[in-house]
């Protein structure tokens, strides 16, 4: 990540100690495992959860760094400026691939910030804040990028013993 | 400030705006506002153990006596969000000592309006404090604790504060 996201991390975040973000997840998590008990479940109502909390996400972001997608290669630097405004760290791999009208981003972390120390007794992926911010965001810009759909999952969790966190968007145009 | 520099660090409206969408979902659920309060304060118990080893820690002197739990409740506010209470107050009732914390402008409520007068958003620190309290009880000689937030700047009220009871 550039000066940029340096600057926008340093300066214009304001912070919370991370230990405590984290527990708070995991609190939220429990509560849903206990309420709903099956994983996918679980899974499919924190992304529901924190589907409502991308304006919020999105409006901060843009009144801190001034930046917004221009174009769908452009949702590289951009998602990744968004992480470091909100966890204070870059993704380690983004890569993008083509298949005809579908395009699928696939954004890597191994060390990630947000389950970090974290343990779950079901396989439920919990980073799914960022995915589910992703898909509201680029829900709203369907008519942008002439899309017919956008989708935003997290694919692999390191709490579920997987190697990283992985989100895979899927944008499918007309 | 001497805490929280030495911790990491997130974004704050990871955790305003998760907290929020997650009361508007619990709402949905028909959950009551004491429910939702409730559920937030038991998270909050959760944080505490989360976080109370590293927590105590890197504190500098564990309050031997309930009086100094004030001093406990700042430095708990230093280590979460690098702030400290801007009012604490300690009083005696009968057997009870009532501890008053004000946090104007507090960072756990930032920007955000409660999507009702009975929710306090800040249930969650409550919770904190009171496991917190709870886990050293045999140091402070106490045998109970419980940890109400009273107000709320999500609420439009002027400050958030955190009432201790200590029996």
């Amino acid at each position: 990540m550039g000066i940029k996201g340096a600057i926008a991390w340093r300066f214009l975040a304001k912070k919370m100690n991370a230990m405590e973000i984290r527990y708070s997840l995991l609190g939220i998590v429990e509560y849903l495992i206990q309420t709903y008990k099956e994983p996918e479940k679980v899974y499919s109502e924190l992304k529901k959860i924190f589907k409502r909390a991308g304006e919020i996400v999105y409006l901060k972001y843009l009144q801190a760094t001034r930046r917004f997608a221009r174009s769908i290669e452009d949702l590289i630097p951009t998602y990744n400026l968004g992480f470091k405004l909100f966890t204070g760290r870059s993704f380690d791999d983004i890569r993008m691939e083509r298949e005809g009208k579908d395009i699928y981003i696939t954004y890597t972390i191994y060390d990630c910030p947000i389950c970090k120390g974290l343990s779950v007794p079901i396989p439920v992926p919990i980073c799914v804040f960022f995915a589910s911010v992703f898909e509201w965001i680029e829900e709203q810009r369907l008519q942008d990028w002439n899309a017919e759909f956008v989708k935003c999952d997290e694919t692999k969790c390191r709490v579920k013993g997987d190697e990283c966190c992985e989100f895979r968007a899927h944008i499918r145009l007309r | 400030m001497f805490m929280w520099r030495k911790v990491e660090k997130m974004n704050l409206i990871s955790y305003t705006s998760g907290n929020l969408a997650f009361v508007m979902y619990l709402m949905e659920m028909g959950k009551s506002p004491e429910e939702i309060n409730e559920i937030f304060k038991n998270i909050g118990r959760r944080i505490a153990d989360g976080i109370f080893d590293d927590f105590m820690s890197k504190v500098k002197r564990v309050p031997e006596n309930p009086d100094d739990v004030g001093e406990l409740i700042n430095m708990l506010l230093d280590y979460s969000v690098g702030q400290k209470a801007s009012d604490i107050e300690v009083r005696r009732e009968e057997r009870e000592i009532v501890v008053s914390c004000k946090v104007r402008s507090c960072k756990f409520c930032l920007d955000l309006e409660s999507p009702s007068p009975m929710i306090f958003l800040c249930s969650g620190v409550a919770g904190l404090i009171e496991r917190i309290i709870e886990r050293i009880s045999r140091t402070l000689r106490i045998k109970e604790v419980e940890c109400r937030e009273t107000k709320c700047c999500a609420r439009g009220d002027e400050y958030c504060e955190f009432v201790i009871r200590m029996a």
